[in-house]
């Protein structure tokens, strides 16, 4: 596929024409797909939006506009029950919605665990007393299993400046980083 | 189901009757037209994944269609909006690393032979991203392999309007292509 003439004709070549012909190619690279994974996320994103409207949390403070396209700037990771989400004292360059799945966040005194807060579906992990660059202050881990959308900081970033208009509760979950979370 | 501007948004009504079915029947077709445009697996599964999600974040739309191929069509339009998305996140992050940063194995690596194409593409990409909708998917599809008589059968249009958009969208494309070539020399 790679030699010297393709380059020298798509100089003459239209653009589209030989991005066509590149695209054409790799149908027979296309590996089969399984649908399972994403009736899960379907499934989970349903869940969570079916989760009671009362308890204000992340997901359900965001319209249905601003969750599709949070879905869109986000990676999905699941992570079997007992599996760390995060650990303590690792660098904290991005932040977790969970979809499905309740965990517990621990802070370790003297060898011993203190738990200091459950999070399940709807809510964010990751966030709290982390300005970018930082370390964890925290582990999470699954109670069962999980599914998460990840995102960078980065790509936070470039979320909420795509939408200025975000509730409260989710800039101070996640973009107001460098403040004490307990005045 | 609409959300009150800056109000809790309500969650929209879609039962797993409706929508399971519709995953199931035509996941398999937007994952190859994704997998064409983006070269990748994991990228292709997000941007049906992702595709899904704004389906049912506007559920009332997609319900009104009449047929089983209107709804394919629009579940067809929406993937190509998202992995459109998706270049654009490979290119911002690619910028991000810095030009001696490690560069991003999934940043279109099957040009790494290309250097000169490099540019050329990156331009073609945001030139095809300032397209109008309909015209935008077009030229999408195009550029995954698909012929005109496909992608006016998957898109529900004719071949006729197929073409004539390809015509407007070459036109454009070589303007903004030479109009940064001929930047380039001064």
């Amino acid at each position: 596929m790679s030699n010297g003439k393709s380059a020298d004709a798509a100089d003459r070549e239209d653009i589209l024409d030989w991005m066509h012909r590149q695209g054409g190619q790799r149908d027979e690279r296309a590996p089969e797909f399984d649908v399972e994974d994403t009736l899960r996320l379907v499934r989970a994103v349903r869940g969570v939006s079916a989760e009671d409207a009362d308890t204000p949390n992340f997901w359900n403070a965001l319209t249905p506009a601003e969750q599709g396209d949070l879905v869109s700037a986000a990676r999905r990771r699941t992570f079997p029950a007992g599996a760390a989400l995060m650990h303590e004292g690792e660098r904290a360059d991005w932040v977790m919605v969970i979809l499905r799945g309740r965990t517990k966040v621990y802070v370790e005194e003297d060898g011993r665990e203190r738990v200091v807060a459950e999070r399940g579906p709807g809510e964010v992990v990751g966030e709290h007393g982390t300005p970018p660059g930082g370390v964890r202050n925290a582990t999470v881990v699954a109670l069962e299993p999980v599914l998460a959308l990840v995102l960078t900081t980065d790509d936070f970033a470039v979320f909420a400046g795509e939408h200025p208009d975000l509730p409260d509760i989710v800039k101070q979950q996640t973009y107001d980083r460098t403040t004490d979370p307990d005045p | 189901v609409t959300a009150e501007p800056g109000g809790i948004a309500a969650p929209p009504d879609v039962s797993p009757d409706e929508i399971e079915p519709l995953v199931r029947a035509m996941s398999g077709l937007l994952f190859r037209i994704a997998f064409r445009i983006l070269g990748n697996g994991a990228d292709a599964e997000d941007a049906v994944q992702n595709a899904w999600i704004k389906a049912m974040r506007n559920w009332p739309r997609v319900s009104s269609l009449a047929t089983a191929e209107e709804q394919c069509a629009f579940m067809i339009h929406i993937v190509v909006k998202e992995a459109l998305q998706l270049i654009r996140k490979r290119y911002r992050r690619r910028e991000s690393l810095g030009a001696d940063g490690k560069e991003d194995p999934s940043v279109l690596e099957y040009v790494e032979d290309y250097a000169q194409i490099r540019e050329e593409l990156r331009l073609a990409w945001q030139a095809i991203g300032r397209l109008p909708e309909g015209r935008r998917a077009v030229v999408v599809l195009y550029t995954a392999g698909y012929d005109y008589g496909e992608i006016a059968e998957m898109l529900g249009i004719r071949v006729s309007t197929v073409g004539s958009h390809m015509y407007n969208a070459r036109k454009y494309l070589r303007r903004v292509l030479l109009g940064a070539s001929e930047g380039k020399l001064e």
